[in-house]
């Protein structure tokens, strides 16, 4: 997938961006994004694996309601990423199995 | 409608007693004023199969465990039961003496595999156990099941026997001749049996005092705070002794967080108190600091009958023929469940317990009042 | 810090209904507290795009609706405040809300209350819909308008609705392939309802604009068609389509698959009810929904006292209809705090029951065209999952009917599902049709799982500081 163009360009500017950490690989994130718009942005759908049957999920409804894109951040396990907003140096682990 | 055997409450107790009566090949019918079985107490309660710390119970308890060991196979259903031990702690020299006095009376009964541990053997066991620990009682036999699996599995075994299961159903009073017990009324009309047991906690004390024995049973709230599944170092129940709370992990990856039970001025009510839970979150950070970041996803309250001396009433009233009761268990009822129904079914049936039951004589309080 | 000065009315939600509820009784003279869980106000249809992103046209910062800014504003009346970032876990003693506000919990002290919640994207089970890639429509809508992140490069949408149309125009206008929309609604049975448009000519001319997008970008549109599955390996790569016969079930030989890297599944909201649960509101079947909504009256009070609904929690109509429904809340409010006498209100409310009276009328033709149908409740097979968060299959739950178990609450203490941290809000709606089904009852004669506290999880450490501020009271 052509990744850095899934966020839309034209209407909108954004601010200087700052970098995250997300499985060892630095991103670029902007100040306003969640965590789960920068996964997005990056072509990264799946967010962890259950801890039961081992299916891989994603982001589901996007605000907060069904806990589906849950990762790790910054030793902080099972934060929504969708309305977590991302901060500079954040250190994000998906939780996969 | 006839039977032998009509058993008033579909809880853990009577749907054990219906099956260990169903095996002897009695013809059981179970009464259930609720949707279904194991609904109150037998399936809100935090699933610990305990023997440490158990008074004049500790060897229906042993009895228990041994019965536990092999349920999951006998009823052909997963229970979520593991024995996953059960440390109990203090947190001072006071605490210390309690405990070496609990294992006392537990070598004595013959629970030999209770020892006491160092402070950094209680740590080494549940990594990140708070500092002020200052000695630790475990015994390794005792362990968890899942509450909401093990009624029903006693039920449809129960079923599969031949037991009747009758769910919506109330009873309403009891059929008498003389002294005897002849059977039950219910809404929907009546039963008539040579033996009726009167399993229904809190509901039916009322037909324990109809035949003149007063089972006195008071309401206790005992809180439970379910957290999140995630993985954790809980691996195993622990108490805390003085503290008012309890952590046991849970089969399915998550833990419950248990408030110690307390008078519930609300009734059979299984609502919790905002007080009770933030004050009990702020105290069990202290005994696991690492629950800081862990969040309650539910809560609920688990049904506790409270007696004046903390014992269960089990056995055969007094001054009639064909009416036993078993309630009244004071939070003690989930583990000793199995063993209480077997000994039911062996009395009914003109056999005699082998584990004493004097300490839980029913009529033990009527004879005091009048 | 504790908040135990009674707050007169405490509206939860600070989207279109919320707003006009707390704005309405506070010009009526009422002391408002708002409390929303969002940074910024709008809910999420007029949901703002965060304040670090400049957005050069106003009306596209504002989910590209023009009336936004206004409503935003009445939220600085004088005798409204408002309350960001704070969510309400829990109802205890009858009216002490139990809040959430960043990293720390407090009671707050009700009296009247205008429950506002909203409504979320309502699941549908089918082999795979748990894939990555899946998405609710409303999550794609904010992503999109709020975010300004595309959810994927090819997205199929699948869904009952008129928001639909919408949603496919903007993804087209945002340079995202379309490969095909499937509407589950069955038009033929449909135009019965139409008469309800009458003096609606705008809404129809919306449709008609949309459409036309559609066809500029010859994008398939399968009427009566319904998602039936989807498959990849960590996230979804092919999805299939299925013509309904007439009770909404696929039928066998219409399959369309199409490679996708997005699915966006758009049938229709399910309301936030779980805060008036709390309260004790007693719920209503609603037919068109297939769902439960709380019951309230013409003047919007649910069946206990003092305690309001408006908006998608209990009428989908859109946001007009949830404005309308906040003003006559916010009346009934400020009428039964005293602060309007009997003559004021019947003059005030009035004229707001009789546009709310005209804007149902067209709210429930499109609530009749786009009922749930029934057929779509039985996508799923034995191994599709129905709770996410407990990972419970309908083989699960059929294990669970099939033990004797006659009712949600029971699936629930069989399976676990319900008892993850969703609270059962995505799988309820799932599992009820098949207790219904297998054991012959109807759906409206179940209940919904049980709300308990917290409504949603909270770290121990921060339950934690509502122990101290007990302390400090």
């Amino acid at each position: 997938m052509d990744t850095q163009n899934l966020r839309i360009q034209k209407g909108i500017t954004r601010s200087k961006p700052f970098q995250i950490q997300v499985d060892g690989q630095l991103l670029f994130a902007y100040p306003g994004e969640t965590l789960g718009t920068v996964l997005l942005a990056n072509g990264k759908r799946a967010f962890r694996h259950t801890m039961l049957s081992g299916g891989a999920r994603g982001i589901y409804c996007g605000m907060g309601v069904c806990f589906e894109c849950l990762v790790t951040v910054n030793g902080q396990a099972n934060v929504r990423a969708c309305v977590t907003l991302a901060q500079p140096g954040d250190r994000v682990k998906r939780q996969f199995k | 409608m006839k039977t032998d055997v009509v058993i008033v409450g579909g809880g853990l107790i009577g749907c054990a007693t219906a099956y260990y009566l169903a095996k002897k090949k009695s013809n059981v019918i179970v009464i259930e004023k609720d949707a279904g079985v194991g609904l109150q107490a037998s399936g809100r309660n935090a699933g610990m199969v305990r023997q440490q710390a158990r008074k004049a119970a500790l060897p229906l308890a042993m009895a228990s465990v041994r019965l536990w060991a092999a349920l999951a196979q006998e009823l052909e259903n997963d229970l979520g039961y593991t024995r996953t031990g059960y440390l109990k702690i203090a947190l001072d020299e006071a605490g210390v003496a309690v405990l070496e006095n609990e294992m006392a009376w537990e070598h004595a009964h013959g629970l030999t595999e209770v020892r006491m541990l160092s402070p950094d053997e209680c740590r080494d066991k549940i990594i990140g156990l708070t500092d002020r620990v200052v000695a630790g009682k475990f015994c390794p036999t005792d362990g968890i099941a899942n509450p909401m699996l093990v009624t029903p599995a006693y039920a449809r075994a129960a079923q599969r026997l031949g037991a009747e299961i009758k769910t919506r159903t109330t009873v309403t009073g009891l059929l008498r001749q003389g002294s005897a017990v002849r059977g039950v009324t219910t809404e929907q009309g009546e039963i008539e049996a040579e033996v009726v047991v009167n399993a229904a906690g809190p509901w039916a004390c009322h037909l324990n005092e109809s035949i003149g024995c007063a089972t006195p049973i008071t309401p206790g709230l005992s809180q439970l705070m379910f957290t999140e599944r995630r993985a954790h170092n809980l691996v195993c129940p622990v108490g805390v002794l003085g503290f008012g709370g309890y952590f046991v992990p849970t089969h399915a990856g998550n833990m419950v967080l248990g408030i110690s039970g307390v008078p519930n001025k609300y009734g059979y009510s299984t609502r919790v108190e905002y007080s009770d839970i933030t004050a009990k979150a702020a105290q069990m950070l202290e005994i696991l600091p690492w629950l800081s970041q862990v969040s309650v996803i539910r809560t609920m309250s688990g049904i506790t009958e409270y007696t004046p001396d903390g014992e269960p009433y089990i056995g055969a009233v007094p001054g009639t023929r064909g009416f036993f009761t078993a309630v009244g268990f004071h939070g003690q009822g989930f583990c000793l469940g199995p063993i209480v129904g077997k000994i039911l079914a062996d009395l009914i049936t003109g056999k005699e317990s082998s584990i004493s039951l004097a300490t839980f004589k029913p009529d033990r309080f009527a004879r005091v009042q009048g | 810090m504790n908040d135990l000065t009674l707050a007169p009315l405490t509206v939860v939600g600070a989207g279109p209904a919320g707003i006009m509820a707390a704005y309405t009784a506070a010009e009526a003279g009422v002391d408002v507290t708002v409390i929303d869980e969002n940074p910024l106000p709008g809910g999420q249809y007029l949901r703002q795009s965060p304040p670090e992103f400049t957005i050069p046209d106003v009306v596209a910062a504002h989910s590209g609706h023009p009336e936004a800014a206004a409503l935003y504003r009445k939220l600085e009346h004088p005798r409204i405040r408002t309350m960001h970032n704070t969510s309400v876990w829990g109802v205890f003693d009858g009216r002490m809300l139990a809040l959430a506000e960043r990293d720390r919990v407090y009671l707050h002290k009700a009296n009247r209350v205008v429950i506002a919640t909203g409504a979320y994207d309502r699941p549908l089970a089918f082999p795979g819909w748990t894939l990555p890639g899946i998405l609710g429509a409303g999550a794609v809508m904010r992503m999109v308008k709020t975010q300004w992140v595309l959810p994927g490069k090819r997205v199929l949408l699948a869904g009952l609705g008129p928001l639909q149309l919408p949603l496919a125009d903007l993804l087209l206008e945002s340079g995202v392939e379309v490969v095909c929309v499937a509407e589950a609604a069955n038009l033929f049975l449909g135009w019965r309802h139409l008469s309800g448009f009458w003096g609606h000519g705008d809404r129809i001319w919306e449709a008609y604009t949309y459409i036309k997008t559609l066809v500029q970008h010859r994008v398939p549109v399968f009427h009566n068609h319904a998602i039936v599955s989807a498959s990849g390996k960590e996230q979804v790569e092919t999805a299939t389509i299925a013509r309904l016969d007439g009770s909404g079930q696929p039928i066998a030989g219409t399959e369309r698959q199409f490679e996708v890297d997005t699915v966006c599944l758009g049938y229709g909201f399910l309301p936030s009810i779980q805060l008036a649960m709390a309260f004790g509101c007693e719920p209503r079947f609603d037919e068109n929904l297939s769902w439960f909504v709380p019951r309230h009256n013409d003047h919007m009070e649910t069946t206990e006292p003092g305690i309001f609904v408006a908006g998608d929690v209990t009428d989908f109509g859109g946001a007009k209809v949830a404005l309308a429904e906040g003003r006559v809340a916010g009346l009934a409010a400020a009428h039964q705090l005293g602060a309007l006498d009997d003559a004021t209100f019947n003059r005030l409310v009035a004229p707001a029951l009789a546009e709310l009276r005209h804007m149902n009328r067209v709210a429930l033709a499109l609530q009749r065209i786009y009922r749930f149908r029934r057929g779509l409740a039985f996508l799923a097979s034995d191994d599709t999952i129905l709770c996410r968060c407990e990972d419970v299959t309908l083989a699960k739950v059929k294990q669970a009917l099939a033990d004797g178990a006659i009712d949600l609450h029971q699936v629930k203490l069989g399976t676990r599902a319900g008892m993850g941290y969703c609270q059962g809000r995505c799988c309820s709606a799932l599992i009820a049709p098949i207790v219904a089904k297998e054991t012959k009852q109807s759906i409206s004669t179940l209940h919904p799982f049980t709300v308990r506290p917290p409504i949603q999880p909270i770290p121990l450490q921060m339950l934690a500081t509502g122990a101290v501020s007990m302390a400090v009271e």
